[in-house]
């Protein structure tokens, strides 16, 4: 199970040239559903707008399925589908191509997106078809777009892409989430979750600068990088220009490398080779050519890079020397690679709800629960944890990094699990719920295993999706009733909706042969075993004890708020039919006294019908009593599909322990992760004492839910509240974060930019309108410059021409003695002047 | 010197002369202008004929001095009929006031 | 009234002046020939500076005298004493001329003209632009160059030529030497005539504007 380091080669790569149909299809539904949706809807062919919408996500899902088996067929080294579809643009030694790639962790998550994604699509189609909002169309529109731009995270072979679906997960995020926009309080839930996940997106860019900053060596080039082939020079900077990508790959310099495994003896003449091995003077290698070249020697491009599969390739080989290259660098006196770590932790953060962005999470219950389970359960908040397992070999070098992204897991986990105690709205447990339970992924790939928190990924989307949409089932049965309070005794109204719900929270709390149990479990025996964690550079082993003791509190806590929402909703006396009142307050799912229709399931099918006709015949608004119906077979067999699924995953990743060998998830993804982290060697004996503990934590959380909510009759909860009420209050105000924020945060930047558009507004408008006065100023000195001197002037020249004139006309007397005179002047002077000269 | 000679009467010609470009030039009344006019050729006659009669013998001086009688004549009189003339377009004959060719 | 007076006195001054000269010289016996002398002075130029003295001073009337018709008497004076210096110079024939042309004809001409104008403006020396000063100047310029050249040139003079009747020479040289000019003066004086004539006549349009009436 452990690989040995020096014999990992680089990623071989097979070409699969059909992988961009897998994003292509929701984003031509999307495209078709913009531009034709309404059209369909209004001409009475509403059903073609899911057709359209469900069919893209099936067919993608079928190739997605393609690649897999594909994938399947090839040997675990080699499996790396790449599609490269054309060159986005090449900047220096960077090329960026829009191309997709699928190792075993993204075809993993690629299955996740695309099958939960249909079926949820599938639960729309019952859902959304009488929604208020009468926009089917731009419903399934967003759906599509979203999934499409959740691929693309997943599926991009570099950050460009990815990040690309990163920023459109988050605008589609907030297309749904603000779905009902006529409702401001819904809109503002939406512009919310998109603020609080760009100040992540913010962490990420810079992570992403420092990552690329710190292959090119800017400032590092003072020493030797430790390496045996391996010498910065300035030819690692990205800055060397190149035309277009095959001038930029001439740039780049290279390292060869043994193609396969253990061919690291022959290449110690290259160690003398130094600056030259750069430019890939493979001839110079002799003997080593021959058994490299029968090796295949391949040449790694080293240097800044935002492909993925050359940064692992550069990092994890330890040859290129770039590992110690990136572990001896400092920004400012902190390792490069903790701050790299942290800062897409920060990203992460943001997109994955953790603290202390998570805030958006649960306002974005506002949206319809379709959105809820696919976007804040299965998909986009798990972008983070793919994002930090794709990374594995970065965070690998920084223990710090990984102390932090685990400690902000744990602390998460416990924060959010404690607020889900006191929630009513079911959604607003779910949402708590799926921040707690990212923070358990974190705390997995924060401790090193990554492919348990992939796994908790997986399983999580199975167990979160079922429990959301079996609460959308549940609002729905009680016409868009969402608190608790008003739920009960549902059990004997939707009875398949309560098993799947049933079942789902089995998983979640971490009972045997429901998978959470086993993704749970796993993380927190690898956090109890952890030995490689680090805080601030200083190693900190008792961390991942303490991780283990605060994940049993928390799992104990999920476990009992789950069963609470469970026992709340479905056993007891139905304590709704009352009117649709609920608490306003946190709860935005407010424009429920919206009209119902006499049918609202009427499509298609019949009711399986659990439900007494009277029921139905008794539909109308709340001021007479309704009783709950189940849901149409669009939304159950949806439920049951994924409560199965919820089930079945377990078999991926049972523990070594209880089979002996490895489990499947974990082989499966192995090669996506190379990265390789100490742990504590500890028996068998141990792990299962500690699997009894996880699941005795569960059985007491269960076990005092029982006691007080089963059947809503103990009175035990309401007292318990009256005696504590000042701490209830604080816990069910979600300990006051969001004022806290507001004040913090909101307030002081409403305030900036009210000073800013201040300043604009007098003293840069002065500023410039004192340019323009100076300017009339100015020109006012001109034209007086100008009317007086120049045209003084040039009057001067006419006046003094006139004047002359005058004077000199006065001559012309007009009198003959004048110019008597005057001749007789004339010949006197000529005369005195002849007689003078001579 | 003082017995009579040429310069005598040459001193006399430019006395003659002199005054009556005097005349001519400071007179406000167009016929005392004609008058200077008649001192001035009788100046340069007076010269004519003792040249005449002191240098040159014959008598081509008094010629020429007869010559300029009659031309003084014609003169005289075609100048008091412009001045007739200026009188009628005038009603003056100051000459200050026949200036209409003055700029 | 005091200037008649004055005028008369200077007058009967030199009259007295010039008999008692002459009356002395007569009384001494002198013989009355012109060559006869005075002491260094003969009556030849006793008689010269009389008539010098007439001529310039009649010239000096025309010059300063403010009445026209003073200066018309001092033109007479002026021309007559040009007419008897021309005796001296032997040209009697132009003497005579003289005063029947000059005397006769042209002071007459400009007499008639004086009479004509007189009464309509009022002359006097004072020419507006110039005035004594510019007439003083003038003076100042001309006399005194004139008169150093008369005086210090070296003429070529004959010290005391005869005197002779040129009537005979001059009508000889008119029609021989100097016959065409003689034709031409002719011409010129039909032409004066006929211009004459043509400028003096009034004008026959009857809207011409008065400048006299306009200043």
């Amino acid at each position: 199970m452990e690989h040995a380091t020096h014999s990992l080669g680089p990623i071989l790569v097979e070409q699969a040239r059909y992988l961009w149909l897998i994003p292509i299809f929701p984003l031509v539904g999307a495209l078709v559903n913009v531009l034709f949706g309404w059209r369909f809807e209004r001409s009475g062919n509403k059903r073609l707008v899911h057709l359209v919408a469900v069919g893209a996500l099936w067919l993608s899902f079928l190739v997605a399925v393609a690649a897999f088996v594909q994938m399947l067929r090839l040997p675990a080294e080699r499996r790396f589908l790449q599609d490269t579809l054309w060159n986005l643009f090449t900047a220096g030694r960077v090329t960026v191509d829009l191309a997709f790639a699928l190792d075993p962790l993204s075809m993993m998550m690629t299955l996740v997106v695309t099958f939960i994604g249909a079926l949820i699509h599938v639960f729309s189609i019952g859902y959304m078809w009488d929604d208020e909002a009468k926009a089917y169309w731009r419903f399934f529109t967003w759906l599509n777009l979203f999934v499409f731009s959740m691929l693309l995270l997943v599926m991009g072979d570099n950050f460009v892409v990815m990040f690309f679906g990163w920023e459109g997960v988050g605008l589609c995020s907030y297309g749904l989430i603000s779905y009902y926009y006529t409702d401001r309080e819904k809109a503002a839930a939406g512009m919310k979750a998109f603020v609080v996940n760009r100040f992540g997106d913010f962490g990420f860019i810079i992570g992403l600068f420092l990552l690329f900053w710190g292959l090119g060596g800017a400032w590092a080039l003072s020493g030797r990088a430790g390496g045996p082939s391996y010498q910065p020079t300035a030819g690692m900077n990205a800055m060397a220009g190149a035309a277009d990508a095959a001038a930029s790959l001439a740039l780049a310099p290279e390292v060869a490398v043994g193609g396969e495994h253990g061919a690291v003896a022959e290449h110690g003449a290259v160690a003398e080779h130094g600056a030259a091995a750069e430019h890939g003077a493979v001839a110079e290698h002799g003997a080593v050519a021959a058994a490299a070249a029968a090796a295949g020697a391949t040449r790694i491009k080293v240097g800044p890079t935002l492909n993925f599969r050359e940064l692992r390739d550069q990092v994890v080989i330890e040859k290129t020397g770039i590992a110690e290259h990136l572990k001896g660098q400092k920004v400012w006196g902190i390792a490069l690679l903790a701050l790299v770590g942290i800062f897409f932790f920060v990203g992460a953060m943001g997109k994955s709800a953790q603290l202390p962005l998570y805030v958006w999470l649960p306002d974005a219950m506002a949206g319809p629960t379709p959105v809820s389970a696919l976007i804040h359960a299965a998909t986009m908040v798990t972008a983070g944890v793919y994002m930090v397992a794709r990374l594995n070999f970065v965070f690998a070098l920084s223990p710090s990094a990984m102390g932090w992204v685990a400690l902000i897991g744990i602390l998460t986990a416990v924060f959010a699990a404690s607020i889900g105690f006191f929630q009513y709205d079911i959604k607003k447990v779910l949402a708590y719920s799926t921040v707690s339970q990212l923070g358990f992924m974190f705390i997995g790939v924060g401790v090193g295993i990554y492919w348990a928190g992939a796994y908790h990924l997986l399983t999580h989307a199975f167990f979160k999706a079922c429990l959301f949409l079996g609460s959308g089932s549940v609002i729905l049965g009680c016409h868009h009733e969402q608190d608790m309070r008003k739920m009960g005794g549902l059990k004997k109204y939707m009875p398949i909706t309560r098993w799947t719900y049933l079942i789902a929270c089995w998983a979640i709390a971490g009972f045997p042969w429901a998978s959470g149990f086993y993704s749970k479990d796993e993380i927190l025996w690898k956090a109890f075993t952890s030995e490689h964690l680090a805080l601030f550079g200083v190693a900190t082993p008792w961390l991942g004890p303490a991780i283990y003791i605060a994940g049993i509190v928390a799992a104990t806590g999920t476990s009992f708020y789950m069963f609470r929402s469970y026992f709340m909703t479905f056993t007891g006396e139905y304590r709704g039919g009352a009117g649709h009142g609920h608490e306003h307050g946190e709860d935005p799912h407010a424009s429920v006294a919206a009209p119902h229709h006499a049918d609202p399931h009427g499509h298609h099918d019949a009711h399986p019908a659990p439900d007494p006709a009277p029921a139905h015949a008794a539909h109308g608004h709340g001021a007479h009593g309704h009783t709950p119906h189940e849901s149409p077979w669009t939304i159950t067999l949806v439920l049951v599909v994924l409560a199965a699924g919820a089930v079945l995953v377990s078999f991926l990743g049972l523990p070594a322990a209880w089979t002996g060998h490895e489990p499947l998830l974990e082989h499966w993804l192995s090669p996506s992760i190379p990265a390789e982290i100490a742990f504590a060697h500890k028996p068998h004996s141990m792990e299962y004492l500690f699997q009894a503990i996880g699941v005795g934590a569960g059985a007491v959380g269960f076990f005092f839910a029982w006691l007080l909510y089963k059947d809503g009759r103990s009175t035990v909860p309401a007292r318990l509240k009256e005696r504590f009420i000042g701490f209830w209050t604080v816990v069910y105000n979600k300990y006051y974060v969001d004022e806290l924020y507001d004040l913090v945060v909101i307030r002081p930047s409403l305030a900036f930019s009210r000073a800013m558009s201040w300043i604009d507004g007098h003293i840069i408008d002065a500023l410039v309108n004192l340019t323009g006065t100076i300017t009339r100023g100015f020109a006012g000195i001109d034209g007086w410059i100008d009317k007086f001197f120049v045209d003084g002037a040039v009057n001067a020249v006419a006046t003094l021409t006139i004047e002359g004139g005058r004077s000199l006309r006065r001559i012309q007397t007009g009198r003959i003695q004048t110019y008597l005179y005057g001749a007789l002047a004339g010949g006197l002077a000529v005369i005195l002047l002849n007689f003078l000269i001579h | 010197m003082l017995n009579v000679g040429l310069q005598h009467f040459l001193v006399v010609g430019a006395l003659l002369f002199s005054l009556g470009l005097l005349t001519v030039a400071t007179r406000r009344n167009a016929v005392g202008v004609l008058m200077g006019v008649e001192l001035i050729l009788n100046g340069a006659n007076v010269n004519f004929v003792a040249f005449n009669h002191y240098v040159t013998g014959g008598v081509s001086g008094q010629v020429f001095a007869l010559f300029v009688i009659v031309l003084a004549a014609a003169e005289a009189a075609v100048g008091l009929a412009i001045v007739l003339a200026i009188f009628q377009t005038f009603r003056s004959i100051d000459v200050r006031h026949a200036d209409t060719m003055r700029e | 009234m005091a200037r008649k007076l004055f005028t008369w006195v200077v007058m009967a001054a030199l009259v007295v002046i010039f008999v008692g000269v002459i009356g002395a010289q007569v009384m001494r016996g002198a013989v009355l020939p012109a060559d006869a002398g005075l002491g260094p002075l003969t009556i030849r130029d006793v008689l010269f500076y009389f008539f010098a003295a007439l001529t310039v001073g009649g010239a000096g009337g025309v010059a300063f005298s403010r009445n026209i018709l003073y200066s018309a008497l001092g033109l007479l004076a002026a021309l007559m004493g040009a007419g008897s210096l021309y005796v001296f110079l032997s040209a009697d024939f132009l003497a005579i001329t003289q005063l029947l042309v000059y005397i006769g004809g042209v002071l007459v001409l400009i007499l008639f003209a004086v009479m004509l104008t007189n009464r309509i403006t009022e002359v006097n020396i004072s020419n507006a632009s110039l005035g004594l000063g510019g007439g003083a100047a003038l003076l100042v310029a001309t006399v005194p160059v004139l008169v150093f050249v008369a005086t210090v040139t070296p003429w070529a003079a004959n010290a005391s030529p005869g005197l002779a009747p040129t009537t005979r020479e001059i009508g000889n040289a008119f029609l021989t030497r100097w016959l065409l000019p003689f034709e031409l003066a002719s011409l010129v004086l039909l032409a004066t005539l006929i211009g004459a004539v043509v400028i003096a006549r009034k004008e026959l349009k009857a809207d011409e504007p008065d400048p006299a009436a306009a200043r």
